[in-house]
């Protein structure tokens, strides 16, 4: 858009007698948050410079061209975080003396520290060393507040009945802009009221993932603003409503944002905190989970295609077309093929690292919901699907910063390896289905198509087991456990193995299973998307996977830190 | 043929293109892919699979893969595919296949 064309797209605030917004609008999967430019009688007001300099370079124009006068300019940071604070201060240098930049006292005391956690600066690989607030806002002492600029207190209470820090500013004759302190999504988060208009920063995020668990955050306090928030916007006082992120949206639409929010804030306790080091570790798994998922997808189409194939060649064509609609396996495919665009272009350092882990948040959700979706029943070994939901689901609990270890609870690895073994040892189907159906050819074809799915096309080797372990419980779930143990012996029995042992032990603060088949080049039987994602999964409950050599081979070992390590 | 890299939904018509006129009628030799370059397969390229084994099935020929590596050669095995396709992996072709 050309700033001619922007320039005329200043729009009336309702609920004011003489303010017009110019919103600058930057998409959701930008590092940038959106600007909004205010022209009233005494001020012209920037509200979030963004981080990029084009995009600055951008809101120039407009401000000359909307400042006949030469008034003040308010650069107001509704947070100090780096997407809306970054260019706050080339911004001011480039309009000289007339401009000042105004914020919480949170972030200027954050700026002052050189604390680039709280301000995100550090997950962006920038310094906040050169950043500064000129006057201060809903500073906790007012008498302590910057001298210069009118502001006036105003009592204000939460939704909670507790007293809220609110100030309001003069910006002519009839209108005047109110400041909120709405703490939770970071320490200095404001939300300000102009006419029938809010400005909410970025409170209504607080749970998103990346955000949630983000150094500054804090969980009672969302919960408390944003309950606040809704309580305004249901007030009738506010017409729309516009977030740090993405185009405004009408107040009802908001209430609804933000009432998912609160329900998803108000069950994110015992948080991972998010931050440089943690956006590398969901990077690796990430990747490893999408993989795998996508390994797990050829998994089950290969196994609908081939049941279809099977069930062409018995003269069940139509059952046959049935079971290829189980699943849409174009769309999830093609959800795959989009990442590896998206892959290429992260390859080559054009997208920051930051967004890998969210657009396979993305990704995995809608491949979810395809499989919560589908109807596989009857068509396919239930494990497999089951297998696949809970590894999405996983990494999906990971990038909401939940710990793994709180959802699972603790189990015997030798109850898991003898669940397993049952599970391995069993007879998949029984006789009575398909015989008590050769009256009715539907019913028959049903029950030959779950007897044709249940076939297992790579054998089973015989098991052996050494349980040592002597009941020592493991941070790792029993169904997380199993999963592992189907994972590698299915692998082993493709390449024909002729028998697998599992053995569990119990080590110094950890318990260890070890599974073999009697061969070697697990590395390529296993492939490096399972390793890798064994690998990750078994990082979040804070256990390794390894190959080592044995007597017979080689084979794999997990360890999994022990539920009690004193016991 | 030689087939390369990965197949997956952008690259499965590709596949599909290269392969067909391997499955035209007249053809006399059953047809054989060297997969020794393919690194993954996803659900797409496995459906123009199953469709080459099904139009040879009715000229009573089979598809044969060459040289697949260990974790494809996991995937074609645990979907079942090893039942209508000759899938030959590439550590049994180095004893003689």
């Amino acid at each position: 858009m050309d700033n001619r064309k922007q320039a005329q797209l200043w729009l009336k605030i309702p609920g004011t007698v003489e303010c017009e917004f110019l919103p600058f609008v930057r998409p959701l999967e930008t590092l940038c948050s959106n600007t909004i430019l205010i022209r009233t009688p005494r001020y012209l007001i920037v509200m979030d410079p963004g981080s990029m300099p084009e995009e600055t370079d951008k809101l120039l124009p407009a401000l000359h061209e909307a400042d006949e006068a030469g008034k003040p300019v308010l650069i107001i940071l509704t947070h100090c975080h780096w997407d809306h604070s970054r260019q706050a201060r080339r911004l001011a240098s480039a309009l000289g003396p007339r401009a000042l930049v105004l914020a919480q006292e949170e972030a200027r005391l954050a700026f002052q520290r050189g604390d680039n956690q709280t301000s995100q600066y550090a997950l962006f690989e920038d310094s906040v060393r050169d950043m500064s607030v000129d006057a201060v806002l809903l500073a906790s002492d007012p008498q302590k507040a910057d001298p210069g600029l009118p502001l006036e207190e105003v009592e204000m209470k939460g939704a909670d009945g507790a007293p809220l820090r609110c100030q309001k500013l003069a910006l002519g004759e009839d209108d005047a802009l109110m400041f909120m302190h709405t703490p939770g999504h970071s320490p200095d988060s404001i939300c300000m009221k102009l006419g029938r208009l809010l400005f909410a920063g970025d409170t209504p995020f607080a749970a998103n993932p990346s955000v949630a668990g983000i150094a500054g955050w804090d969980q009672k306090n969302t919960v408390r603003s944003v309950t606040t928030i809704i309580q305004w916007l249901k007030s009738g006082d506010f017409e729309a409503c516009w977030t740090g992120h993405g185009p405004g949206m009408p107040a009802s639409v908001a209430v609804k944002i933000l009432n998912r929010t609160l329900d998803e804030t108000t069950r994110l306790e015992n948080l991972i905190q998010f931050n440089t080091d943690r956006m590398k570790v969901l990077n690796r798994y990430a990747r490893a989970a999408l993989d795998e998922t996508a390994e797990m997808l050829s998994l089950i189409s290969g196994r609908l295609y081939s049941l279809s194939y099977h069930l062409e060649n018995l003269e069940e064509a139509s059952f046959a077309e049935k079971v290829l609609k189980a699943l849409n396996l174009d769309a999830m495919d093609a959800l795959l093929a989009d990442f590896q665009k998206f892959l290429d272009e992260f390859e080559n350092n054009r997208i920051f690292p930051y967004f890998m882990p969210l657009r396979v948040f993305q990704i995995l959700k809608k491949m979810e919901r395809q499989f919560l979706e589908g109807d596989l029943k009857g068509f396919m070994d239930p494990r497999l699907p089951a297998r696949t939901l809970r590894m999405i689901g996983d990494f999906i609990r990971s990038m909401r910063g939940m710990r793994l270890t709180d959802t699972a609870l603790a189990s015997d690895p030798a109850l898991a390896i003898e669940a397993f073994a049952a599970g391995w040892r069993s007879a998949k189907y029984g006789t009575d289905d398909i015989l008590n159906s050769t009256e009715d050819p539907e019913a028959f074809a049903a029950a030959l198509a779950m007897r044709m799915a249940m076939h297992d096309p790579v054998g089973r080797p015989p098991l052996t087991l050494k349980l040592e372990n002597a009941g020592r419980k493991c941070a790792m779930d029993q169904e997380r456990l199993t999963d592992i143990l189907w994972d590698a012996a299915e692998r082993f029995a493709a390449h024909e193995s002729e028998g697998i042992l599992i053995t569990a032990r119990s080590g110094a603060g950890h318990v260890a299973v070890e599974i073999s088949a009697g061969i070697s080049g697990l590395k390529d039987i296993l492939g490096a998307r399972l390793m890798n994602y064994l690998t990750a999964e078994l990082n979040e409950f804070g256990g390794t996977v390894t190959i080592a050599r044995n007597a017979s081979g080689e084979a794999l070992i997990i360890e999994i830190p022990a539920a009690d390590p004193a016991a | 043929m030689k087939i390369q890299g990965r197949i997956d939904a952008v690259k499965a018509p590709i596949f599909e293109k290269d392969i067909a006129p391997l499955l035209e009628e007249g053809q006399q030799d059953a047809p054989i892919l060297d997969f020794t370059d393919v690194e993954y397969i996803s659900s797409s390229g496995l459906r123009v699979l199953m469709h080459a084994a099904r139009v040879l099935k009715m000229r009573d020929r089979k598809l044969t893969l060459t040289g697949v590596r260990p974790d494809v050669f996991s995937v074609l095995k645990m979907a079942g595919f090893c039942d209508f396709l000759d899938v030959n992996r590439l550590a049994d072709e180095g004893g003689g296949i």
